[in-house]
C-alpha cells in the first residue's frame, strides 16, 4: 500500500539521542509548540522521503509508560489514540536493559515499531556487541543500529520505516509474563476487549492490574464492575507475591528487559580504565568535584560576560550613531521621541539582552547539558538544594540567575513535578542579575564600601534561604526526592546544541519583545504627557515616608523595570551627576536602603515575560505583586534600622 | 527507574554532607537523594 502521508511518533528514554536524530530528520522545518493544555513541549516536523511526506512528532523522553509524570502521560495517550504509523524507539545500545524496559512498553501498545540501535559506537567502546537479528527475531521488530550523532543509519531507518508502514508489518512479539499473571491477564482482557476503547484490550488490562488511576478512571466510566474485578485480581497476586501488583509487574518486565539484553549482547569490557569514567570520579568526587564545579561555573560566568560586555559595548555604540541619524532625519519632536524612546529602545533593550547574554548563555548550557557535567552538578549540590524543598536539579537554574534571570526561569522546566517548577521559578527570580550586580557594587560597593555590597549579597541569599522555605512549606505538595540518571560523559553534538540554542532564542525574541516594547512604550509616554513627576509625587508615602529616599527616586524604579541598570543610570541623568557622593539627601543610608529595594522589588520586564511564558498570567501577577509589596517592606525595615545605628 | 524488589545494585559514591548517592544498577549510574535511598532496603551480598 502506498501512502502518501506517513506520521511517525519518536519514542525514546531521556538522554539517549533521540533530539539528534530528530534534527537530522527533519532539519529545520520544525514546529515548537506545547501539547495541548500542558507545559510540556511538543516538536513536530516534516521531511520527504522517496515521494513520501512523513510528520515526525517527537514525544518526551520518558523512562517508563505509567502515570508517574505528565510526560509519560503524553506520549503513551498520544500513540494510543492518536494512532501513529509508526513509532520510532531510540534505544540507547551502550544501556540496553533499561531502555528494553521501556520498549516492552512501546510493544505492549501494540503499535508497529522500528528500533533505532542508537550510540552504537559508546556501546563498541564499552565492550559491547549486539546480536541485532537476534533482537529483530526475539522481538519480532526490525532493528536499525545508527550512530546519530554522524548520522550513521539515519537513511536506512527511514527506509526501513517506510517499507514497515507500506507492508503493514512490524506488529511486535507479544510479551509473556510468568503463569499468576499471564492468566490473569488473559482473564481481564477478554472482559476488557467487549468494551469500545482507544487502547489495546490487552494492555488495558495490565494497565487496571497495575492500577494506574488514569485507565481505572476511564473504565469506571464505562463499567465499574470491571475495575474492582481488576482490584481483585491484583489481590491475588498481591497475595502469592507479597508485593503490589504493579511491583511484581515492573519486576517482570525488567526481568524479561534484563533477559533479552543479556541474549543479544555480549560485554568485554576495555581492560583500560576509559577517559570519561576517570572524568567522572573526579567531577563527583567528594572533596575535588567541588573545587572542579567552582572552576568550571566561574569560567563559563567569565567567557558569557566578557563576551556579552564586549558585544553590548559594540551594539551600544552601533545604536548611539544609529540614533544621530534619526534625529537628523526625524528631529525631537512629540511624535520622533515617543517612537524612539518607546518603540525603538525597547527593542534595543530586547536585543542587548538577547544577543550577546543569551546566545552565549545558552549554547553553554546545551553544551554541558549534552556532555552530561549538570546532571554532576545536580549531584554535587541536592543536599544545599533539599533546604528549600528542592533538589539538585534546582541548581541549575539557580545558579543560571545571577547572569540573567530569563533563561534561568526558562530553565526550570527541568524540574519534575508543577509544584516544583514554581518553586524553582520563585526563587530563581530573587537571584540579583548580571544587571543588579551593576546596581549593588555601582552604588553601594562604590561609595557606601565594598563588605556593604557584599552584605547585600548575604542579606539576599538569605531572603531566598527564607522565602524558598516559606514558599516549601505553604505550598500543597510534596517535595520529590532526587533520582536521575547520570548518563556516560560524552562529547556533545555541536549542531544539536546550536540548534538548541537556535530555537531557544527564536522563543524568547517572539513571547519577550513584544512585552518589552509595550512597557517602555507606555513608559515613554507617560513621560512625555508629563504624568512622571505627578507619579513620583504619588508615590511620595512609600518612597519619601516610608523609605526615606528623595521623591525622585520613585520615577527611577519605574524605569527599572525596563532594565534594572537604568536605575542607577537614570539615578545619575535625574541628580546631573554620575558622582553621587556630592548629592545631598542620598547618603549611605539611602543609597543602601535603595539598591536592596531596587535588587528585590520586581522582576525586569523581560523576566515578567519568561514568567507569564512558563507560570501564566496569575502566577507571573502574584510573584511580580508580590516581590514590589515585599520589596518595600523590606527595605522600610532596613531604612529604620539603619537610622537607629546611626549611620 | 529499574529498582524493582530483587534487584543487584552498588553504590558507587555518596556526595558529601549527607548528600546523594551514587549507585549502579542494570548497567546504568543513578543519582539517588539521600532521603529516597534510605528507603532502599538492601541486603549485603559477597
Amino acid at each position: 500500500m502506498k501512502k502518501d502521508k506517513i506520521v511517525i511518533g519518536l519514542a525514546g528514554n531521556a538522554n539517549v539521542g533521540k533530539s539528534v536524530i530528530f534534527n537530522h530528520l527533519t532539519g529545520l522545518h520544525q514546529h515548537i509548540g506545547n501539547w495541548p493544555g500542558k507545559t510540556v513541549e511538543k516538536a513536530e516536523g516534516t521531511l520527504h522521503f522517496k515521494g513520501h511526506t512523513i510528520d515526525v512528532v517527537d514525544l518526551p523522553g520518558i523512562y517508563s509508560l505509567s502515570t508517574f509524570s505528565i510526560e509519560e502521560l503524553i506520549s503513551r495517550e498520544y500513540i494510543a489514540v492518536e494512532n501513529p504509523d509508526l513509532v520510532i524507539n531510540v534505544v540507547d545500545a551502550s544501556v540496553l536493559e533499561r531502555n528494553l524496559f521501556f520498549t516492552l512498553q512501546l510493544v505492549e501498545l501494540e503499535t508497529p515499531i522500528v528500533i533505532a540501535l542508537n550510540q552504537m559506537d559508546m556501546a563498541k567502546k564499552k565492550g559491547i556487541k549486539i546480536d541485532q537479528e537476534k533482537m529483530e527475531k526475539i522481538l519480532g521488530v526490525p532493528v536499525v543500529p545508527t550512530v546519530a550523532t554522524s548520522r550513521a543509519g539515519i537513511y536506512e531507518l527511514m527506509q526501513t520505516s517506510v517499507d514497515v508502514v507500506e507492508k503493514s508489518v512490524g506488529k511486535p512479539t507479544k510479551i509473556r509474563y510468568g503463569e499468576e499473571l499471564e492468566t490473569r491477564i488473559q482473564k481481564l482482557s477478554e472482559i476488557v476487549s467487549k468494551l469500545q476503547l482507544p487502547y489495546p484490550a490487552r494492555w488495558a488490562a495490565i494497565k487496571l492490574l497495575e492500577e494506574d488511576e488514569q485507565i481505572e478512571g476511564r473504565i469506571r466510566q464505562l463499567d465499574p464492575k470491571i475495575v474492582s474485578a481488576a482490584r481483585k485480581l491484583a489481590k491475588e497476586i498481591e497475595r502469592i507475591h507479597g508485593h503490589s501488583c504493579s511491583t511484581v509487574i515492573t519486576s517482570e518486565r525488567y526481568e524479561i528487559a534484563g533477559r533479552i539484553a543479556r541474549e543479544v549482547q555480549e560485554i568485554v569490557p576495555p581492560t583500560k580504565l576509559p577517559m570519561r569514567e576517570r572524568l567522572h570520579a573526579l567531577t563527583t568526587d567528594r572533596i575535588l568535584g567541588y573545587p572542579v564545579m567552582v572552576g568550571v561555573i566561574l569560567s563559563v560566568f567569565f567567557g558569557i560576560f566578557s563576551f556579552g560586555d564586549y558585544t553590548s559595548q559594540l551594539l551600544g555604540t552601533v545604536f548611539e550613531n544609529f540614533y544621530s541619524v534619526y534625529e537628523s532625519v526625524f528631529g525631537t519632536g512629540i511624535l520622533a521621541t515617543l517612537i524612539w524612546g518607546g518603540i525603538i529602545e525597547g527593542l534595543i533593550a530586547g536585543i542587548t539582552i538577547a544577543l550577546p547574554y543569551l546566545i552565549p548563555f545558552y549554547l553553554m548550557l546545551y553544551f554541558l547539558e549534552d556532555s552530561g557535567y549538570l546532571s554532576r552538578i545536580a549531584f554535587l549540590m541536592d543536599n544545599l538544594m533539599h533546604k528549600i524543598g528542592l533538589h539538585g536539579k534546582a541548581f541549575i537554574p539557580a545558579m543560571l540567575g545571577f547572569g540573567c534571570n530569563v533563561p534561568a526561569c526558562l530553565g526550570c522546566r527541568i524540574m519534575e513535578t508543577e509544584r516544583e517548577r514554581l518553586l524553582a521559578t520563585f526563587v530563581v527570580t530573587l537571584v540579583p542579575c548580571a544587571a543588579t550586580s551593576v546596581i549593588i557594587l555601582g552604588l553601594v560597593g562604590a561609595y557606601v564600601g565594598f563588605e556593604w555590597a557584599l552584605l547585600l549579597y548575604v542579606i539576599d541569599l538569605l531572603i531566598i534561604f527564607v522565602l524558598g522555605r516559606i514558599a516549601f512549606k505553604v505550598l500543597p505538595g510534596e517535595s520529590t526526592g532526587l533520582i536521575m540518571e547520570m548518563h556516560d560523559y560524552r562529547t556533545p553534538h555541536l549542531k544539536t546544541v546550536v540548534k538548541q540554542t537556535w530555537f531557544r532564542l527564536k522563543e524568547f525574541v517572539i513571547m519577550a519583545f513584544p512585552l518589552i516594547i509595550a512597557g517602555s512604550f507606555i513608559i515613554k509616554l507617560i513621560d512625555i504627557l508629563g504624568f512622571l513627576e505627578p507619579i513620583a509625587d504619588v508615590l511620595s508615602p512609600v518612597t519619601v515616608v516610608w523609605l526615606g529616599l528623595p521623591a525622585i527616586t520613585g520615577i527611577t524604579l519605574i524605569f527599572g523595570v525596563l532594565r534594572k541598570e537604568l536605575t542607577l543610570l537614570m539615578l545619575a541623568t535625574l541628580f546631573e551627576t554620575a558622582d553621587f557622593a556630592t548629592v545631598v539627601g542620598f547618603g549611605s543610608v539611602q543609597m543602601i536602603v535603595f539598591t536592596l529595594v531596587a535588587m528585590l522589588y520586581i522582576p525586569c520586564v523581560a523576566t515578567i515575560a519568561a514568567l507569564v511564558k512558563e507560570q501564566g498570567w496569575r502566577r507571573a501577577l502574584f510573584i511580580t505583586v508580590f516581590e514590589i509589596a515585599f520589596a518595600i517592606f523590606v527595605g522600610g525595615i532596613a531604612y529604620r534600622i539603619l537610622m537607629l545605628t546611626g549611620m | 527507574m529499574g529498582l524493582t524488589p530483587g534487584t543487584n545494585v552498588v553504590v558507587v559514591k555518596s556526595a558529601p554532607f549527607h548528600g546523594p548517592i551514587e549507585i549502579s544498577v542494570r548497567g546504568s549510574r543513578l543519582a539517588i537523594g539521600r532521603g529516597m535511598a534510605e528507603r532502599i532496603l538492601v541486603s549485603v551480598e559477597k
